[in-house]
């Protein structure tokens, strides 16, 4: 039996670190039907983006499939579908869409945009040969001029040879992550996707590391001033 | 007395930053930039430690990092070297291994002892009678060691860093500079790192005074410091190699994990010591040690100095000596040629007396023996020894050693380089380099300035074409052309007396004779047998004089004498650096939050945090967890089972799937209904239980237990692989919140939160549906693990803290309580339902477990079937059981894991057990022999105190057995 795709209302949603960031004072506006801390109460003053940024944007609507067919369900639907392993292509209207395996694909909207949260009410449970994955992963992004020095603390990977738009698989501080390399208002900036499950440790780890670098964690509306009300 | 010179051209120090420290409760000042050392130095204090076993005195000797005499603590910190440590304002250092201060240190009296302290002497005089042993090893701990540590100090926490390059030049000295910059210049990713403060390695003390050599280096670091490819890191040790060129790199802070292409070890030579008389004493050095004392710190080392010389570099640091005040009184050149280059006529021209073919028989100490008053001069005979008979004493208060230089090629041999002894040279210079591996330097036997400078280019340019990145045709390296740098046995035997050849360890020549004679003539044996090399410096200025020894005592060379192995790390680091910051991996749950603010005491539970039970203020742990399982009996309780494995299994093949993975029948499960299911591995143990739901025809979801979920999912993917199946696994453990509502009014709290019919008729006991709980989608399972009407409850993490609220609010009028794991385990051994892995081990199948009836009849295969085939025509050795306890006993209760006692032999144990139950005694579940399994046996339980506790063996369920409540 299927029952209706509708989400809770969006103020039934939390980050799973929302307590981690009501802590700081955290400043919540409902954007798309979804919750953003938008500022905290101790982010410096100004625009800037810090030495090192750490904003936590798990409100984001998210969806996975999963199937010998989802490669062409989601083309069917209008979404141009990574041909390679691990690459990524924009979704219309804002967004992305992560090619995971073979037949695995991971869609997340951005700040604008709902392509993800529309094509997870039309798949339902799922579809002939195409499955949902549940994906309430957290997502954080880390930007910067020090950002490659945080990673540089907690994983193994060279990130300066990272291609921008290539998800890549590894451990951050010892948590499996998926790493999307991308440029925010100039700057490299990293995209972590991960088991909701692990983000507060996580968290905890990457704000000391940030802090001791001269960083901050900073609200959505810091990276993306846009942020639509 | 004031040695501070006044300024110097490339001096460390700086002047305008004083500081103020103390050493040994005395205060004192020297500058930013002063190592303790050098600042003690500068007031004169020779005395800067006690020696390891016979306590003498020992002073600045390499000021190199190596002078493992001279080690301080704070209180905090221990085994500070004092020729690496800075001074800060507000230092306060102790020596280490002394007993009543360094002065009057009590364990001096060792040295009168001497005679009966040979090497070796604990192998041999401590093993009998055996009872002794313990007394013996506290006096020698007490007598001979170095600092204490501390371990109620608070941990240090340090980061943790990975790096990448193409390139990592190890030594900033002349060679390394010119190899990190061809390189860069060819387009590599270059790292320079030099374990020094400032970049130059020999170019800042050996050829200061050399106007050309300045402006050369001068050049250098401008290229090196402008070229965007280089990274260049002072104050950093490479401190081991590991495979395929990662390299550990320390510096004051962290520990760097490097990851490079290539290497290119250009770090130069330690400057070896001559062995003589009393060579350890305060004032005896290397010349390197007074070049750098002079040049780096500005501080005379000597007002009058002999220097023993064997190379161009001696007569360099005479000149160099003489140039700043300090009055030459000779220098006894080793050879008998003498020096062959102009510095000969220049040290002459200074007035300094060179004494061809001599060395130094002796330094003679003042008294108390912390400074040196003279030094005895001796004629060599042709075959390098003493012509004891001319000894001519020379007033002075140094003695400055140049005779020879050991290659600093630890790190090449880490790599897989090796060497060979070049006569040439005198000495080990690289044989082989595995690909990606380069030398240069003085450390490739290259001395001359120009030399080393070109073989750096040389090395740099090689690197740069085995990454590919240069074509052009390789420079030749240029051959060391003049007399060899090193003396080939500047060792001079003074018998009996004090010629040490291991400042660390307190070993002189006759000790190495002795290990000689009792048959040690194997480089590695005697290094086990004397240790030396295994003290703080780990032989970096005695391994070499050491092979030197045992190659004449056995009449063979260098090369077939061979060397010891050389392990990282290349100096001791901090084992804070080691531990770096601790990652340590924790999950919780999306309701965690909710259970701390509601008094939860946490427990772990693998890599998981679980609400063990929730405090009430005036009751103990034990009554809590009663009452809260009396609450789910009673009424209405709620517990957060997030952490339960949550796969799905989907795909046409998915039935068939799980038939092969389960013992049960799954292929004609009902949609909308769920089925307990056992797991084995392929030889029948029992490795996972859930329950499988089957929410569609092609679609199962599937529970796991919270610590083998993960596991579990790994093993299904690799058997969807193996047998080939049209089957997609989706791992939604993390992503799912998942809450267990339990109890006679759980019914009625749901019914208002949920689109779903409860009625029993539409969800009966075993059913599952999906719907929404609270506006949220949720797969809801009608489970019975703790014995009453329940609903399982999954619905997406981010909604969790939703739902459960909820939850919480509508069970409020049904007086609902949250329960934590500890009232679910007891809930559930009423019950008689098993936990895999508490009460099954590695070795349990399904017979002893009594869960055999989950194995379905007839199937063809499953996984572990042909292995339980075999295993249900054997009798059973032990059974799991049901334990009853009275309610009104004495003495204490058995433990998980206590043994069961029949006759003097062990014929179980309790695998699990509730002191109180909602039953009003104590109950267990114990592996028990079957043949003392029956119901109402009586057996007995050894208690961890070694008392006794008597039960009944019992029928399970204890509770509800015939699962009215749960329907």
């Amino acid at each position: 039996m299927n029952v209706a795709m509708n989400p809770a209302p969006a103020a039934a949603r939390r980050s799973p670190i929302h307590d981690a960031l009501e802590a700081r004072g955290a400043e919540w506006r409902d954007v798309n039907g979804t919750t953003f801390a938008v500022r905290l109460r101790d982010e410096p003053a100004g625009d800037d983006i810090p030495a090192a940024a750490l904003c936590d944007l798990s409100g984001l609507n998210q969806l996975g499939v999963k199937g010998p067919d989802a490669a062409n369900w989601l083309s069917t639907a209008g979404v141009d579908v990574p041909a390679d392993l691990y690459e990524s292509r924009p979704l219309p209207s804002g967004g992305r869409v992560v090619r995971f395996g073979a037949h695995e694909f991971f869609l997340e909207d951005g700040i604008a945009g709902s392509k993800a949260s529309e094509l997870s009410e039309q798949l339902g449970f799922g579809a002939e040969q195409v499955y949902r994955v549940e994906h309430q992963d957290a997502t954080f992004l880390l930007t910067g001029p020090r950002s490659l020095d945080v990673m540089a603390q907690t994983c193994g990977i060279d990130f300066r040879e990272a291609n921008g738009g290539r998800a890549i698989f590894t451990r951050v501080a010892g948590v499996s992550c998926a790493l999307l390399p991308e440029t925010i208002a100039d700057q490299q900036a990293f995209r972590l996707w991960l088991d909701p499950s692990y983000a507060p440790y996580l968290w905890e780890e990457l704000v000391v590391i940030v802090e001791s670098l001269g960083g901050h964690v900073v609200g959505a509306g810091r990276l993306f001033p846009d942020l639509p009300a | 007395m004031d040695r501070r010179l006044p300024p110097r051209e490339g001096e460390w120090i700086d002047r305008s930053q004083p500081v103020e420290f103390r050493f040994e409760g005395q205060s004192l000042a020297g500058f930013a930039g002063d190592v303790l050392s050098s600042a003690l130095w500068a007031h004169d204090v020779r005395l800067q430690g006690r020696s390891f076993k016979y306590h003498r005195p020992r002073g600045l000797y390499s000021l190199a990092g190596h002078d493992a005499n001279v080690i301080v603590e704070d209180g905090r910190r221990t085994n500070m070297r004092g020729d690496l440590l800075p001074i800060t304002d507000g230092l306060d250092v102790y020596s280490v291994n002394t007993s009543g201060g360094l002065q009057r240190d009590r364990w001096r009296i060792m040295e009168r002892f001497d005679r009966f302290l040979p090497v070796g002497f604990y192998y041999k005089a401590f093993h009998t009678p055996r009872w002794l042993f313990p007394h013996y090893e506290n006096q020698m701990r007490q007598v001979a060691g170095l600092g204490r540590v501390h371990p109620g100090n608070a941990a240090v926490e340090t980061p943790k860093d990975y790096a990448f390059c193409d390139l990592l030049v190890v030594g900033a000295g002349p060679a390394g500079l010119a190899g990190a910059i061809a390189a860069a210049e060819q387009g590599l990713k270059v790292l320079l790192v030099d374990e020094q403060p400032h970049p130059g390695g020999s170019l800042n003390w050996q050829w200061s005074g050399n106007p050309a050599a300045q402006e050369q280096f001068g050049g250098m670091l401008e290229q090196v410091r402008a070229h965007d490819n280089i990274e260049l890191r002072c104050g950093t040790q490479a401190a081991g190699a590991y495979n395929d060129y990662w390299i550990a790199l320390v510096d004051d802070r962290r520990l760097t994990k490097l990851r490079a292409k290539a290497m290119l070890v250009a770090t130069g030579c330690f400057e070896q010591p001559a062995v003589f008389q009393n060579n350890d004493l305060p004032g005896v050095m290397l010349a390197s040690a007074a070049q750098r004392l002079l040049q780096l710190y500005a501080v005379k080392p000597f007002d009058r100095a002999v220097v023993v010389a064997a190379n161009s570099d001696g007569y360099r640091a005479a000149l160099d000596l003489h140039g700043a005040g300090v009055e030459i009184a000779a220098i006894a050149d080793l050879r008998h040629d003498g020096e062959p280059t102009g510095l000969a006529q220049n040290a002459a021209d200074a007035g300094i007396e060179i004494l061809a073919g001599c060395a130094i028989a002796e330094a003679v100490p003042s008294g108390g023996k912390a400074r040196i008053q003279a030094a005895a001069v001796c004629p060599l005979e042709k075959d390098g020894s003493l012509r004891t008979g001319s000894l001519r004493r020379i007033e002075c208060d140094g003695i400055a050693m140049s005779v020879g230089w050991s290659p600093n090629v630890g790190l090449a041999y880490q790599a897989g380089g090796r060497f060979r002894y070049a006569e040439h040279v005198a000495q080990l210079v690289p044989s082989s380099l595995p690909d990606g591996l380069f030398v240069s330097g003085r450390a490739n036997g290259r001395f001359e300035l120009h030399d080393q400078i070109a073989d750096g280019r040389r090395a740099g340019l090689c690197a740069a074409a085995h990454l590919g990145r240069f074509d052009g045709n390789l420079p030749d390296s240029p051959q060391h052309q003049a007399s060899p740098p090193s003396h080939p046995y500047p060792i001079f035997s003074n018998n009996g007396k004090k010629n040490f050849v291991d400042l660390d360890e307190d070993l002189h020549l006759a000790d190495f004779k002795n290990a000689h004679q009792e048959g040690y003539d194997n480089i590695e044996l005697v290094k086990r047998f004397t240790t030396v090399g295994m003290g703080p410096s780990q032989g970096k200025l005695s391994n070499s004089n050491a092979i030197r020894i045992l190659a004449r005592l056995n009449g063979a060379s260098i090369n077939e004498t061979g060397t010891t192995t050389s392990r990282p790390f290349y100096q001791p680091v901090r084992i804070s650096h080691l531990a770096g910051r601790r990652f340590h991996p924790q999950r919780r749950t999306p309701l965690d939050g909710w259970h701390r603010q509601h008094g939860a005491e946490m427990m772990h539970a693998g890599a998981w945090m679980r609400p063990e039970f929730y405090t009430t203020s005036g009751s103990t742990r034990d009554e809590c967890i009663l009452a809260e399982a009396k609450n789910v009996r009673e009424h209405v309780g709620l517990i957060d089972v997030g952490t339960l494995g949550k796969i799905l299994v989907c795909g046409p093949d998915a039935a068939r799937f799980l038939e092969h993975i389960y013992t049960g029948r799954f292929e004609k499960q009902k949609v909308g209904r769920l089925r307990y299911g056992v797991a084995c591995d392929e030889t029948g143990v029992i490795i996972e239980d859930g329950v499988i739901a089957r929410l569609a025809e092609d679609r199962f979801y599937v529970s796991a237990t919270s610590s083998g979920a993960a596991v579990f999912y790994r093993e299904m993917q690799r058997w969807a692989l193996i047998f080939g199946m049209k089957v997609t696994l989706i791992n939604a453990t993390g992503h799912l919140a998942a809450m267990n509502l339990a109890g006679p009014k759980s019914r009625e709290v749901l019914a208002g939160l949920t689109d779903a019919d409860l009625s029993p008729d539409a969800f009966p006991y075993v059913g599952v549906k999906e719907a929404t709980v609270a506006g949220a989608r949720a797969i809801v399972m009608r489970v019975g693990f703790v014995g009453e009407l329940g609903y399982e409850i999954h619905v997406p993490a981010s909604q969790g803290w939703h739902v459960w609220t909820s939850l919480m609010e509508a069970g409020r009028p049904h007086n609902i309580r949250p329960f934590g794991v500890e009232a679910q385990r007891l809930l559930r051994l009423e019950k008689g339902h098993l936990i895999v892995g508490q009460d099954t081990d590695a070795l349990t199948h399904p017979f002893e477990a009594d869960v055999a009836w989950a194995i379905g009849k007839d199937k063809p295969f499953f996984i572990g079937s042909r292995s339980l085939d075999i295993v249900k025509q054997q009798s059973l050795d032990r059974k799991l059981v049901g334990l009853s306890f009275p309610a009104h006993r004495s003495g204490p209760l058995p433990q998980e894991c206590c043994l069961i006692i029949h006759e003097g032999e062990i014929v179980g144990r309790i695998t699990s057990i509730a002191p109180a139950s909602t039953l009003g005694h104590p109950i267990a579940m114990a592996f028990l022999r079957p043949d003392l399994a029956n119901v109402g046996a009586k057996v007995t339980i050894r208690t961890t105190d070694g008392r006794t506790a008597d039960a009944e063996v019992a029928a399970m369920p204890f509770y509800d057995p015939d699962g009215a409540r749960q329907k």
